[in-house]
């Protein structure tokens, strides 16, 4: 089974594997847009307490990401 | 007339490029969505070619409002013969949030017949950080000129006009075509391709990034540091204000020292004492206020930290019915409702965008300041605690700042409690983190002059209307002999009984009606009020005559409390109508928080009563 983008601890990478099929298709694709496509890596750079939304990193951009989406991003270690 | 237009993904400085490449000042800011309406001017280097500033978008389908406006009106513009072509801005440090947006770009000009040039801008940070950007390859694969430049360096400018001037000298774009028919699936595919092979180095732009939002992100750090910029904003604009006023209140004295003498004693004379220099000058002491008050929140922008503060805010702000993003329109807020209620445009959910409208007229906006600085002077002795690190009237200040947001945030919460949710209605949360950046001073300046400007004159006008006609009704028919007989006092009079429930007399009664056009008139009418009655001591600050006049502690909260929460701008309204396309929402919203205002400062007043004995 494989973990999702919200699982990782701060400073932890992984792969983006594919997409829950709940996600929403508006979302899926401006996620897409905005660099989280599957294969590319992403860092988590902040996770704070509390549920508060965390930060992760795509190539050089940041995204703050609350966990109703990243809980539907599967991820995978880092090839 | 000939033009381009200037569209690229939200925080990629478009905005700076705009002010460079046409001379104006747009209002520029390290965070995503600072634009919120299609901005226009021409070229400092060829006055016959207009230039289009369009709203920040990640994408040609849009989600949220900002968007909507950026790609309905980019697609009517493809239809104009007059575009002679599209600049689409890149983000060079940051391609990956950028391509899959300027592949849909590059196709939709291409199915339109239109030139595209690609823009990569702040190549001035890749170059400090010796990262190499392949202009000339990107260009080939995708066959559209592609400039190197930086907006806020002006490097690449004069070979982007250049490009500019030879646009009708074809083949400047070799119409290739080739993305006209690429389908959406095929465009990513390409956009992930090209990331991959024209990222560079990007490690070395990212640590400094990493390492702040360790600390202010962080669970306690992040909180306490966000308390701390927010009470550090509200103590500045008493103590860093204060030198300014005070020379502003001295002019207006020495000036009116001087003029008033000169003019023959009588009607002229009265005039200009008690409704130019009483009236107007009691307001105009607060514009350097509003100065220090947008300097700082511009400063929050441009830093990179807005976007932060929004991120602390979100599981707070969930809690009553909003998003981290209704941050910063509830922040911008804090100096004026109008541009605030337009930067709601960036809630990409309907319903926390409706909620976030409601909120936004009960954040204290600065034409607030003047009002509460006038009572708070009043009411509050200019003492510090603490040694000197507090000072009582500034916690009063920030006191009511947080009256303000509570009654707002209280507000949202019971009308999403109310209003059932709607799954479609309900957009998560995802917002970009600008990088960490030393504010450019020059612009942040010129905006806080320009919203300053814009407050004298935007208030200015109503304020001489109100004043004329508060002073010549209080002048007549007497000649300003015995105000509480005048027209004006017959007048107030007669709506005293709504407030005298409040403790306040019919002076006061004036001022707050004439408040419902603007807040600030308030303290100008009451300017004009005291300057007649005490025609002796005319210079003698609008604060003491107050004072002296036995404003009682309960009366003096309850006004405040009417201040607060009370929908008294003419300006918020019309805003609303518009962005709502509706009266129905500005009207109840000034039905009920009238209502509510009323209410809570009877009780506010019955309270203080009851403690102070």
């Amino acid at each position: 089974m494989s973990n999702t983008l919200w699982s990782l601890r701060e400073g932890e990478a992984a792969t983006i594997d594919r997409f829950a099929p709940s996600l929403n298709p508006v979302w899926l694709r401006r996620l897409k847009e905005l660099g989280f496509t599957s294969g590319e890596e992403v860092t988590c750079v902040t996770a704070p307490r509390f549920g508060a939304p965390r930060v992760y990193r795509v190539g050089a951009t940041f995204f703050s990401v609350e966990s109703q989406i990243a809980e539907q991003l599967l991820v995978a270690d880092p090839a | 007339m000939s033009s381009a237009v200037l569209i690229g993904s939200p925080n990629s400085g478009k905005s700076l490029l705009f002010n460079r490449l046409t001379g104006l000042n747009q209002k520029v800011a390290n965070f995503p969505g600072i634009t919120v309406s299609v901005v226009e001017g021409t070229l400092v280097s060829n006055q016959d070619f207009r230039v289009l500033d369009f709203p920040g978008t990640y994408s040609l389908q849009p989600i949220s409002g900002e968007e909507e406006v950026a790609v309905r009106n980019f697609e009517r513009l493809l239809e104009d013969a007059d575009l002679e072509a599209v600049l689409c801005i890149v983000d060079a440090t940051r391609l990956s949030k950028s391509l899959s947006f300027a592949l849909q770009v590059i196709r939709e000009c291409q199915q339109a017949g239109k030139r595209v040039v690609l823009l990569a801008n702040m190549i001035d940070v890749l170059e400090k950080h010796d990262v190499t950007f392949d202009a000339t390859g990107l260009s080939e694969e995708l066959g559209v000129p592609v400039l190197p430049l930086s907006g806020r360096t002006g490097q690449g400018i004069p070979e982007l006009e250049a490009t500019l001037s030879k646009l009708r000298e074809p083949p400047l774009t070799p119409a290739t075509g080739h993305f006209a028919a690429m389908t959406d699936d095929a465009l990513e595919t390409l956009a992930r391709d090209l990331r991959q092979r024209y990222r560079g180095n990007d490690q070395i732009l990212i640590s400094n990034q990493t390492r702040a939002d360790g600390v202010f992100l962080h669970s306690t750090f992040g909180g306490l540091a966000f308390l701390a910029i927010m009470y550090l904003l509200f103590q500045s604009i008493f103590t860093w204000a204060q030198p300014a006023m005070d020379g502003v209140e001295t002019l207006i004295g020495a000036a009116a020292d001087v003029v008033v003498p000169m003019l023959p004693a009588g009607f002229i004379a009265d005039f200009v004492a008690d409704a130019l220099f009483g009236g107007i000058g009691a307001f105009l002491v607060f514009v350097p206020q509003i100065f220090v008050l947008t300097f700082i929140v511009g400063i929050m922008e441009d830093s990179g930290y807005m976007a932060r503060a929004a991120v602390i805010c979100h599981r707070p702000l969930q809690a009553f019915g909003l998003t981290g993003k209704s941050f910063v329109p509830m922040l911008s807020g804090v100096a004026c409702a109008i541009p605030a209620i337009y930067a709601a445009r960036a809630v990409d959910s309907p319903r926390r965008r409706l909620l976030t409208y409601l909120a936004i007229p009960l954040m204290p906006c600065s034409a607030r300041l003047p009002v509460y600085t006038l009572l708070i002077a009043v009411l509050v002795p200019a003492q510090t605690a603490l040694g000197g690190l507090i000072g009582l009237q500034g916690l009063a200040l920030f006191v009511m700042y947080g009256f303000g947001l509570l009654v707002g945030l209280l507000t949202t919460a019971l009308v999403a409690r109310l209003a059932p949710t709607r799954h479609e209605d309900d957009m998560p949360f995802v917002l970009e983190m600008p990088p960490y950046r030393v504010p450019a001073w020059g612009p942040l300046l010129r905006h806080a002059l320009d919203r300053s400007k814009h407050f004298v004159t935007k208030a200015g006008t109503i304020i001489f209307t109100v004043t004329f006609v508060v002073w010549i009704f209080g002048y007549l028919p007497n000649g300003g002999a015995d105000l509480s007989s005048s027209l004006l006092g017959t007048f107030g009079r007669a709506i005293e009984p709504l407030f005298e429930p409040l403790g306040l007399d019919w002076r006061y009664a004036v001022a707050l009606l004439s408040a419902f056009l603007a807040r600030e008139v308030f303290v100008g009418t009451l300017g004009t009020l005291f300057g007649i009655e005490g025609a002796e001591d005319n210079f003698v600050p609008l604060a003491d005559q107050i004072q002296a006049s036995g404003l009682s502690l309960a009366s003096g909260c309850a006004l405040l409390v009417i201040f607060a929460v009370a929908l008294q701008c003419v300006s918020t309204f019309a805003v609303l109508k518009a962005e709502t396309r509706s009266y129905r929402l500005p009207l109840q919203m000034m039905l009920a928080y009238g209502t509510l205002a009323y209410v809570l400062a009877l009780l506010t007043y019955r309270l203080v009563l009851f403690a102070t004995g």
